[in-house]
């Protein structure tokens, strides 16, 4: 291709200089080749045109509805979780406390010692399992086992 | 959205208010789908709204909110891609049943055309046939050099041309 056939796209869109233009032109009335994609290049421009949608008022009310109404939900959710952020690390500590400390209220029958637990129930399960209840004050600790006792 | 939030947003909607037409326009010359297009201007206006706090007055808010537009397209283009929603176009054709019949054919040619685009050429070729940007605005735009918005436009416009011959041909 020709250097200046190379220009086309600047000229269709008049992003040459006046003089620029002017040898441009004076090329297209030789270059058949060149005219010819103008001529594309019109016949898309105005099918793109045509063919564009516009944005009706009915839709442009929906979308603002819509813009609205995602917007307050996400405030929401934010101050929600702004709010109760703090809770997370509390409720872990209380976890990890909990996990700690309640194993030393309650002692299994495997110790043989003498059992702390106010109650406690052993079912034997049909399917070789155990379900052991150990009750101590507010405390009901569930141990639901396979081996035989 | 209570007080302050309340404010700016009506104060939010009337700047938009400028705008939203030729968002609309870039995101359905992306897409070439009605119901799409309206799904990308309510995720630009969203995204718009959360970030205009931040916004850079030294770009300019068009080139911002452009931006988002093709942004925000051409991430549905490609989930499309992914999904292969058929059935939308379907959806459409009935939708746009009234229409001239001569109009439906030869927005089908050129919705398949710019479906064939690669993404990048299908935003250049966008900005500069609906919007009537110049190439230093979509430069700013897509962030790239005048030389490749250039070069975009030049390919999407062959590709487009060739497609279009091939449609037009078998379907007039």
């Amino acid at each position: 291709m020709k250097k200046i056939c190379k220009m086309i796209t600047y000229y269709y869109d008049g992003e040459l200089s006046e003089k620029e233009a002017e040898i441009f032109k004076a090329h297209l009335e030789k270059c058949e080749n060149c005219s010819k994609k103008i001529k594309d290049y019109s016949s898309i421009s105005n099918l793109i045109r045509v063919t564009t949608e516009k944005l009706d008022p009915e839709s442009e009310e929906i979308i603002w509805d819509n813009v609205e109404k995602i917007l307050i939900r996400n405030d929401i959710k934010e101050a929600v979780e702004n709010n109760y952020n703090f809770l997370i690390p509390v409720i872990a500590a209380v976890a990890v406390i909990l996990i700690l400390v309640l194993p030393f209220n309650f002692k299994t029958k495997t110790t043989g010692k003498e059992l702390f637990a106010d109650e406690i129930k052993i079912t034997n399960l049909k399917s070789n399992g155990n379900v052991f209840i150990y009750k101590k004050n507010k405390y009901v600790l569930l141990w639901i086992s396979k081996d035989e006792v | 959205m209570g007080g302050n939030n309340e404010l700016d947003f009506i104060s939010f909607k009337d700047i938009m208010k400028r705008y939203q037409g030729r968002l609309f326009a870039v995101c359905y010359g992306i897409l070439q789908n009605r119901e799409d297009a309206k799904d990308a201007l309510q995720e630009v206006l969203i995204s718009a709204f959360k970030g205009i706090k931040n916004f850079r007055k030294e770009s300019g808010i068009y080139v911002w909110l452009y931006r988002m537009a093709v942004n925000k397209s051409l991430d549905i283009v490609r989930k499309r891609v992914r999904m292969k929603r058929t059935l939308s176009k379907y959806e459409e054709r009935r939708v746009e049943y009234e229409d001239d019949y001569l109009k439906l054919e030869i927005k089908d040619a050129l919705r398949n055309a710019m479906e064939s685009l690669p993404v990048k050429l299908k935003a250049a070729v966008v900005l500069r046939e609906i919007e009537n940007l110049s190439y230093k605005e979509i430069a700013k735009i897509l962030n790239c050099s005048i030389g490749t918005v250039m070069s975009r436009i030049y390919n999407a416009r062959k590709l487009m041309a060739k497609k279009l011959k091939e449609e037009l041909k078998n379907q007039l």
